[in-house]
């Protein structure tokens, strides 16, 4: 028996039985779900429902999103509103949990806003000084001279994790949600137990800081602090170690994950920046799609040199032509 | 009769039905390895004790959280290799010689480990790396993430075969497909890179395979029963069981972060004069023996 036809009679013996229990599970469900925060209307598996959930813990319109985040001098002081809001959040329940399973890519341009238009500089309110800085950088890369720090095997880290390319996965547990990003094996991990924060003799930058979240239905609410230095993009502003964000995660239909994104950051920003990330389901009918290790260092197309310029660039680096069938 | 039906249909596997037969000892589960010519057979004959084995969800999947480490904490493939320098592995006279070549460099201090050039250990050496884990079920796929090199494996339970002959090439952690038998995961692995066991132990080729059995055997345990076969290197298949202990974590303080190997100037390495590899500056805590001071040259 093939190992395909073998999955299917599995599937098939699994999906016999579940029918009926799904009826007892259901009866058993309405006698006795809790009405606690969320739980009153509990969406259905991972769809636009689920949505629904965020959609009234936050406002609709991308002009009010804004003026939302304006009206909070951190991330830390949104994401408890938030929290307020949202009674505290509602733990997961082993037997309602969202569906975010599979591959999923983003969607946009390599910049940190997707709504960013190709004249514009960045839809961010920059202070001075990392204005200026964007404004040099920029003309540097218009001269063929940039530096990714990705050149040399370092992480994005965040929040450049949202905007950066290639497959993720979105793994939910009922305490703790992994969200994996394939480049550099990223792996942020979000507390949802209740935990805080580590205390602040404990706290320094990290590539990914660190972060804690809660759940009001099916949506994900996610405060960040503690990250290390960089930038949103390439050809995007620098931030600071100060910054903080606020993530407020969706799936809004069956192939679609939308992420609100409020980015604090006193030294760089004047006011916060709004974004928002979308992420669409990779097509994986067969199974055969797979993330494997990403070792950094084995791909020759990642020998990085110097030009003559100064700048950075790979050795040899070839693209295969488009008509190229080998 | 509502009940009854109620019963029926929610009805969790629990480690108790767990289907496979497993033997007490390890003379016993190092026999049951030799009964199959390949890991493929005896995970398909597995497969078959299990009925196909189940797909969990939800309340059924066992509760793997919390953070993990191997225990006990040497670097031997074979926990119970204790201070014999040889494991227990059956090798073949040319693994057997290259193994032994080995340990006479490492006696002369000469010893290459390619995790000092930050590429990940690969499975199954993966299994004996210390630092921290997690073991994260879910319905279709299991992760088994090790800290180091942020190295996550990735077994897919969703009924999904390995991927096609034509679409295989080594890979350092292969593929994995398991199946649930009760609250155990079973587990194949194929397609992987030639490597070594640990530091001072065998090599496996490029054709080596693995079953694991994994299981929550206490509130703090997770151990892992392990079948490797490489024709090549082994003369019959090499069985060790691995165990991981769930760490204390009452403040729940505990976090992994983001592994960045090059970040660490201890991981800066050297070449010594004998043309062996060396961390420079590298220190432990003045409570252990400080290692020999390495060559300068880089």
């Amino acid at each position: 028996m093939s190992a395909r036809s073998r999955s299917s009679v599995i599937r098939a013996s699994f999906q016999s039985g579940s029918v009926s229990a799904l009826v007892a599970l259901a009866a058993l469900s309405i006698a006795c779900t809790p009405s606690s925060p969320g739980a009153g209307n509990t969406p259905a598996r991972g769809t636009a429902a689920g949505a629904s959930q965020g959609a009234a813990l936050i406002p609709a319109d991308k002009d009010a999103k804004v003026a939302l985040g304006l009206t909070y001098k951190s991330g830390a002081e949104l994401y408890a509103a938030l929290k307020t809001k949202a009674g505290g959040g509602a733990p997961l329940s082993l037997d309602d949990m969202p569906d975010w399973s599979g591959f999923w890519q983003r969607v946009g341009p390599p910049l940190f806003d997707p709504e960013q238009k190709r004249d514009e500089l960045t839809t961010a309110k920059l202070k001075p000084d990392a204005l200026a800085d964007l404004q040099h950088r920029r003309e540097l890369s218009a001269q063929g001279i940039e530096y990714d720090p990705l050149s040399n095997c370092s992480p994005p880290g965040f929040p450049r994790w949202l905007a950066i390319p290639f497959l993720r996965e979105f793994i939910v547990t009922p305490g703790q949600t992994y969200l994996f990003s394939e480049t550099m094996n990223n792996l942020r991990r979000v507390y949802t137990d209740g935990r805080g924060h580590p205390p602040a003799a404990d706290a320094y930058p990290l590539w990914y800081g660190d972060s804690i979240g809660f759940w009001t239905g099916h949506t994900l609410v996610i405060h960040t602090s503690q990250v290390q230095a960089g930038i949103f993009h390439r050809n995007d502003p620098k931030y600071s170690e100060q910054l903080d964000a606020v993530e407020v995660w969706n799936k809004v239909d069956e192939g679609t994950v939308v992420v609100d994104v409020w980015v604090y950051d006193p030294e760089t920003l004047v006011e916060p920046w709004f974004v928002r990330q979308t992420y669409k389901h990779v097509s994986n009918p067969d199974g055969s799609l797979r993330v494997g290790y990403w070792f950094c260092g084995e791909n020759p197309n990642n020998t990085v040199i110097q030009t003559d310029k100064g700048t950075s660039q790979f050795g040899d680096f070839t693209f295969t032509k488009p008509d190229d069938k080998q | 009769m509502l009940l009854a039906a109620i019963a029926l249909f929610t009805w969790v596997p629990t480690a108790a039905s767990a289907a496979v037969s497993l033997p007490a000892t390890k003379a016993e589960l190092t026999a049951l390895g030799k009964t199959h010519k390949t890991a493929w057979d005896l995970y398909k004959d597995f497969e078959k004790q299990a009925n196909g084995g189940q797909r969990l969800k939800g309340e059924q999947l066992p509760d793997w959280s919390g953070t993990y480490t191997r225990d006990p904490p040497g670097l031997y493939f074979d926990i119970d290799q204790g201070r014999n320098p040889v494991p227990p592995a059956k090798l073949t006279p040319e693994y057997d010689k290259r193994f032994h070549d080995k340990l006479d460099r490492v006696k002369n201090k000469i010893e290459f480990d390619p995790l000092s050039n930050c590429a990940p250990p690969g499975h199954p050496r993966w299994l004996t790396e210390p630092f921290l884990r997690e073991f994260v079920p879910t319905p279709g796929t299991t992760y088994l993430i090790n800290e180091m090199v942020n190295d996550i494996r990735r077994i897919y339970t969703d009924g999904r075969g390995h991927v096609p002959e034509a679409d295989r090439y080594p890979l350092y952690d292969g593929d994995s497909i398991g199946f649930w038998d009760g609250k155990r995961l079973v587990i194949h692995t194929n397609q992987l890179r030639d490597g070594q066991y640990q530091r001072s132990q065998p090599d496996y080729s490029d054709q080596v395979e693995t079953v694991e059995i994994w299981e929550k055997v206490d509130d703090k345990h997770i151990v892992a029963h392990v079948w490797v076969y490489d024709p090549p290197s082994l003369v019959e298949p090499w069985y060790v069981k691995q165990q991981y202990t769930k760490l204390d974590d009452p403040q729940r303080e505990l976090r992994i972060r983001y592994w960045d190997c090059r970040e660490n100037q201890n991981n800066e390495v050297i070449q010594t004069d004998t043309g062996s590899s060396q961390f420079r500056d590298f220190t432990f805590d003045k409570a252990t023996p400080t290692p020999p001071t390495p060559a300068t040259s880089r």
